[in-house]
């Protein structure tokens, strides 16, 4: 399948437009898949003011453009976007233009892409510098493309996340140790899920900022939606925390796109309560 | 034709079943809405929305759009038919208030 190319560049004349063929167009996609740094993020929007602005490439007439600008690939909205490193996915597309480009325009693509990617049209990508201090040694490593597949996010839930384990189960507290919640009323006390947690092997904790040797697990935390469900967040070896909603990708961010420093202070949307900090480690049994 | 009701984390989401004659109606109903260029904006936590499955696309209900994904291509279209707050009252009676709140609104 061919694909149409646009190169968003103009403000006031169209912008140019050319077809690349099948077997270029074969490329195109190999290139998307060597990426592997996925993001649930979107671009907020088109990126710079005057002059290039990205490419919009369509497989047809009516598939959803994919976006590519400053490293960002965005399929739409049903795939995650694409992080790469470097400019070569669109110096490729560059190249494809042939002389559907003048030497003016080719030559001012080219000094902006002589620029390193910038990934600030997404929102909530967190400088590192701002993530509190990770105290535990066995804290997993913020890597979403593991847990963002067919095969593994519909699977698989908040709770499965927190724990960093994939049982493909939707696990429940409680399940694998015959205590499961019963009620979501309450964080402690009969039937709630802390102690349906407690009986699978995970430890409360007033805080996240206790020493935690290997083998000693990393924090989780435990909020919730009253009477509705409930919701868990891990602390990555970054410092920031990240989760899963159900089974949506994993991402990094907040309600309202902003870094996870905490859990207790980060909009949560319903999950109104926040519960108590926790400590999990590789040991714990989750079903 | 099922639907999931898209809300939870960690309990899995509601699904339901709807009566033949709803599904068809709702089909047709999908079939003449206007299409957009909108985006669908999705929330991390809370209600996301109801997925409608039928003939191998997945149709997703939220926020004024309805979006239809079938063999990996996705168009959005204009919820000019109230199908939202169609399936959103189809929750309340099934006991969903408390989730669905006043999705219709948005």
């Amino acid at each position: 399948m061919s694909l149409t190319v646009t190169l968003n560049v103009f403000s006031g004349r169209p912008n140019p437009v050319w077809t690349v063929p099948e077997g270029a167009a074969a490329e195109f996609t190999d290139r998307m898949s060597s990426i592997s740094t996925t993001s649930n993020l979107k671009p907020v929007g088109v990126m710079g003011a005057l002059g290039y602005r990205g490419f919009s490439v369509r497989r047809n007439e009516e598939s959803d453009a994919i976006h590519v600008h400053a490293g960002v690939i965005d399929p739409g909205h049903a795939s995650p976007t694409l992080l790469a490193t470097d400019r070569e996915i669109e110096k490729w597309l560059l190249s494809t233009a042939g002389a559907h480009l003048t030497a003016a325009v080719k030559t001012h693509v080219e000094e902006s892409l002589a620029g390193p990617v910038s990934h600030e049209a997404l929102r909530g990508v967190p400088p590192p510098s701002r993530c509190p201090a990770c105290n535990a040694v066995d804290a997993p490593v913020y890597n979403p493309a593991i847990w963002n597949t067919p095969a593994v996010q519909p699977h698989n839930n908040c709770y499965n996340y927190a724990n960093n384990r994939i049982t493909n189960t939707f696990a429940q507290p409680g399940r694998a140790t015959g205590h499961m919640y019963t009620q979501l009323k309450t964080c402690t006390g009969v039937g709630a899920v802390e102690p349906a947690a407690v009986s699978d092997g995970l430890v409360a904790s007033a805080n996240f900022s206790g020493h935690l040797a290997a083998r000693h697990g990393w924090y989780v935390a435990l909020v919730l939606w009253p009477n509705v469900d409930y919701h868990w967040y891990r602390q990555d070896k970054v410092g920031c925390w990240s989760h899963k909603p159900g089974s949506t990708a994993a991402r990094n961010v907040d309600n309202a796109g902003h870094t996870i420093t905490d859990p207790k202070t980060a909009n949560r949307g319903p999950y109104t309560v926040f519960c108590t900090y926790m400590i999990t480690k590789a040991s714990v049994h989750i079903k | 034709m099922d639907v999931e009701l898209d809300a939870f984390s960690g309990r899995p989401n509601p699904k339901w079943t709807l009566s033949a004659d709803k599904a068809s109606r709702i089909l047709k109903q999908i079939a003449s809405l206007p299409e957009t260029n909108d985006t669908l904006h999705i929330p991390d936590l809370g209600f996301r929305g109801f997925v409608l499955r039928s003939g191998g696309r997945s149709i997703r209900v939220f926020g004024g759009l309805v979006t239809i994904e079938s063999a990996g291509v996705t168009k959005a279209h204009r919820d000019t038919a109230g199908i939202l707050k169609d399936l959103t009252e189809d929750a309340r009676k099934r006991g969903f208030e408390a989730v669905v709140g006043d999705s219709a609104k948005h």
